[in-house]
């Protein structure tokens, strides 16, 4: 009878939920979870609607809907793209019958300038408002780190690593803001300078302009190239000499709580693990939420903008069969502006992945 | 192809008398020349409408506004009245009337190709 009555005692007081697995709410306040919560981007809300912190999100789900996303930015913008070439195409086309009506197929040369100047203006214009795009792009990225950021330099700060998390987060910030002024006032006129240059080029056959389209191209890849070295040589050398005084300092106060204090201090020191440990799980779910909406943010304008690149480089080369080369020149040279907007663009998206994996993979003491 | 048959046979029958009457009289010659390059075009426009309704086609779509294409097809109509021109004018010894038409028709294609010139550069001042 005794047995019977504990037998049931146990299964009524064990049949409880157990939340040991979970983290107490204060955990995610304390990383300031709402705050994040409230600043996500409209493009990354239905893939993160139903994200669920404690338990880091359905993987499955999310890349199913990361999926979707794709593909529904690739067939919004797949026509426009399509549209964007065969506009070029057909102006080539147009030039080549028009050599085909003079002596052995040469056209005079204001019938292919004015066909190189159909060619630019009917491009130029989406040129800009892609370039206007990325810049946009990058401006969203900055606004959402300065609200994610934060959370992670917090609950990295909370898990053991406050030096190196304010580090982290500073020279993020720092580059992220370097990136974004570098981008208004020195990569876009570079680019357009160098579209300038590629049209010139197209229209008036000068090397001059070749060579200066040349150099601005190399002028944007290695600015961009550099950022990102700086940024990451910056980001370990100053991970490295941070995160060797965060875990001095975590085994020096875990030491001391439990010298200090005969007995208790060591429940301290084992609690004040189980904290660090905690908050080391909001980090990453922080993190990889982070790194999901840096990828919703840069899903459309690369698919839009890596469309026109690869339709441009298909135009080029049809337009090559054409005798004169100066259209297929001109339509390579437009799909490397592109290029080149999403080498901007993805520098930032690049900057933020480094920086957010740099917080998740970071080992504290 | 029946156009081509028209324009060759008119072109021949001209040069051919125009070589027989060229040394008695060499203006009927030169007008006869001129004549039948009149013809030649008028035969050429009259083959080439389907190919202008193709372009036309092609333009609609690959949503190509008439703003684009206009001035190429401007500058190729102007190419070719020049082309003539200047070889009516050396075939009757006018070298420098030749340069004079081919210098009007550069003026003309440039005017043409004018409004595509400030469209370029003012997007180009606009993304700078």
């Amino acid at each position: 009878m005794r047995r019977l009555f504990f037998t049931l005692l146990m299964v009524i007081l064990l049949s409880g939920t157990a939340y040991g697995a979970q983290l107490p709410e204060e955990y995610w306040q304390a990383a300031g979870l709402q705050d994040l919560q409230g600043a996500v981007p409209p493009e990354a809300e239905g893939v993160l609607s139903d994200y669920d912190f404690s338990s880091g999100g359905d993987a499955d789900t999310i890349f199913s809907r990361l999926g979707d996303q794709l593909g529904r930015a690739v067939r919004d913008h797949f026509s426009g793209a399509a549209r964007s070439s065969g506009t070029v195409l057909t102006v080539a086309v147009l030039c080549g019958l028009a050599s085909a009506f003079f002596p052995d197929g040469k056209a005079p040369g204001y019938v292919t300038v004015a066909g190189v100047l159909a060619i630019a203006s009917a491009v130029l214009t989406d040129s800009g408002s892609f370039l206007r795009t990325g810049v946009e792009t990058l401006e969203r990225l900055q606004d959402f780190s300065t609200v994610l950021l934060p959370c992670l330099a917090a609950a990295s700060a909370a898990g053991g690593a406050a030096v190196s998390a304010s580090a982290k987060y500073a020279a993020t910030m720092l580059f992220m803001n370097l990136l974004l002024r570098l981008c208004t006032h020195v990569f876009v006129p570079l680019i357009s300078m160098y579209l300038a240059c590629v049209v010139a080029h197209s229209a008036f056959q000068s090397s001059a302009f070749s060579a200066m389209a040349g150099l601005l191209k190399w002028m944007c890849v290695t600015g961009l190239t550099l950022l990102v070295v700086v940024f990451t040589a910056y980001l370990s050398i100053s991970g490295v000499i941070a995160s060797s005084g965060d875990m001095v300092t975590t085994r020096f106060a875990k030491a001391a709580i439990s010298t200090a204090l005969p007995v208790v201090g060591r429940l301290i020191s084992d609690a004040a693990s189980t904290v660090m440990a905690g908050m080391s799980l909001v980090k990453n779910a922080v993190g990889v939420f982070g790194v999901i909406v840096v990828i919703c943010v840069t899903l459309t304008p690369f698919v839009s903008m890596g469309l026109r690149y690869l339709m441009f480089k298909a135009a080029a080369a049809a337009a090559a069969i054409f005798p004169d080369n100066r259209f297929s020149s001109l339509i390579d040279g437009i799909s490397t502006g592109f290029g080149l907007m999403i080498a901007m663009t993805g520098t930032g998206a690049l900057i933020l992945f480094i920086s957010l994996i740099s917080f998740i993979k970071a080992v504290t003491g | 192809m029946e156009y081509v048959i028209k324009a060759s046979a008119a072109a021949v029958v001209a040069a051919v008398l125009s070589l027989v009457i060229k040394k008695s009289n060499p203006e009927l010659s030169l007008l006869l020349g001129i004549l039948a390059a009149i013809m030649a075009v008028y035969y050429g426009y009259r083959a080439i409408g389907p190919v202008v309704d193709m372009v036309g086609e092609l333009s609609h779509h690959a949503a190509l506004s008439a703003s684009f294409y206009t001035p190429v097809l401007k500058c190729l109509g102007i190419g070719i009245v020049t082309q003539i021109g200047a070889g009516v004018c050396k075939d009757a010894g006018q070298a420098a009337a030749a340069t004079g038409v081919e210098l009007c028709g550069t003026a003309a294609a440039v005017l043409c190709t004018l409004p595509l010139i400030r469209s370029v550069l003012t997007m180009i001042g606009e993304l700078a």
